[in-house]
């Protein structure tokens, strides 16, 4: 059964393709949007954590797109986790490399997270949910396998810190992976090739 | 490691082709807008930390050579290991390109402007314990734009600041952390850098 439904999905995706080739994907007009679950390790910390993760992305140019992204923490694999609860904003821009139905991007998007570490066991003290500036530094490949679908996998790391703790601050840096299925429209018609 | 940079770099310029933007007559008139990531180094004692912030700016051209910034951000650092300050900068600055090249790659620029400062300290353990001040600043410095596309660059720029304004200072004797705020108005400094990302939506005028 299992097996079937694999070569369906195989057989679905060459037809996708096949019957798409001549199409350009990438180009200026494009709007993306995805949701996927993001896998992090935490650079400082002993901890890999799980957030839900969207973005949604509009191309000004073929090699140029700014993108906004949300991350809210859902959980560590952890027994003690650093994270009471945080999320995270960013804005930034993408640069792309596509050649047909690829596409290689990197970028930078400054943000604010919003963190709340857990409860110290040092002093026994509980901090408060702070905004705190965030950068993030994100590169990726998307593959453009049907009209309004894509496949993606992303990479970011994300510098944050949590002032105020009481030995001083948190060192939040976490490495994140992501992929999965994101969905895209063009919102621009596209020019006829001379 | 260097190597790698400058080839990803090559490999994402290379192809980049110009977007239209609509220039009427010159280049005044040109509006931007943008994202940034900032460093702050203070230097008024041993107790002060870098500061690590993120903010917005945008961008008014008035002639060819002339560009003005209006810019909002927010920086957060500690002071030593028992309290931190949050900065938040609004203010606006002028440009002066140095390169007749509007399109150059590397466009180069000296700065100087005004800005208004929002800076409060306060104790790590006991949050009620704080201190806070407004001041005005001036500011100048230098920086540059990468013209990654016609209508998009990225530019990093440095920038000393002067504030004219209450002195805070921290200090920790023996786990009591206290703030002084020196009466009448004071002269302190920083030095800001910048990396933003900006963004030509249209030519005003």
């Amino acid at each position: 059964m299992v097996k079937k439904m694999l070569l369906a999905m195989a057989l679905f995706t060459i037809y996708q393709s096949v019957a798409q080739q001549k199409e350009v994907f990438v180009r200026p007009g494009l709007l993306k949007a995805n949701l996927s679950f993001n896998h992090s390790f935490m650079m400082f910390h002993k901890a890999n954590n799980v957030y839900l993760g969207g973005n949604l992305e509009y191309f000004t140019g073929k090699n140029l797109s700014f993108r906004g992204d949300c991350l809210w923490y859902l959980d560590t694999r952890q027994k003690n986790p650093v994270f009471k609860q945080n999320a995270v904003v960013l804005f930034g821009a993408l640069l792309h490399l596509p050649k047909g139905k690829s596409d290689f991007y990197a970028g930078i998007q400054p943000g604010f997270s919003f963190t709340q570490p857990q409860a110290s066991a040092i002093y026994d003290q509980s901090y408060p949910t702070r905004m705190m500036p965030a950068f993030g530094l994100t590169a990726g490949y998307s593959l453009y396998f049907s009209k309004f679908c894509n496949f993606f996998i992303g990479l970011n790391y994300l510098v944050s810190r949590y002032r105020g703790a009481e030995t001083g601050s948190i060192k939040l840096d976490e490495f994140m992976i992501t992929g999965g299925l994101g969905f895209h429209i063009a919102t621009k018609k596209q020019k006829p090739e001379k | 490691m260097r190597t790698i940079l400058i080839i990803v770099a090559v490999v994402f310029m290379l192809p980049l082709k110009a977007q239209e933007l609509q220039i009427k007559k010159t280049r005044a008139g040109i509006f931007s807008l943008g994202a940034r990531s900032s460093l702050g180094l203070v230097n008024d004692g041993k107790w002060q930390r870098t500061a690590f912030g993120t903010g917005g700016q945008f961008r008014i051209q008035f002639s060819d050579r002339v560009n003005t910034e209006w810019f909002a951000d927010h920086l957060k650092a500690d002071l030593s290991d028992y309290a931190w300050r949050a900065d938040t900068h609004i203010g606006w600055s002028v440009m002066y390109y140095l390169t007749k090249n509007p399109e150059a790659l590397f466009k180069p620029y000296i700065l100087a402007g005004h800005c208004f400062e929002y800076l409060k300290f306060t104790d790590n353990i006991n949050p009620a314990n704080f201190a806070e001040r407004w001041s005005a600043s001036i500011q100048a410095g230098i920086g540059t734009h990468f013209n990654i596309t016609r209508r998009f660059d990225i530019s990093l720029a440095t920038q000393y600041m002067l504030h004219l304004g209450t002195k805070i200072t921290a200090s920790n004797n023996e786990g009591v952390t206290s703030f002084t705020k020196t009466k009448g108005a004071g002269i302190h400094d920083h030095i800001l850098l910048n990396l933003s990302i900006n963004y030509k939506i249209a030519d005003l005028w």
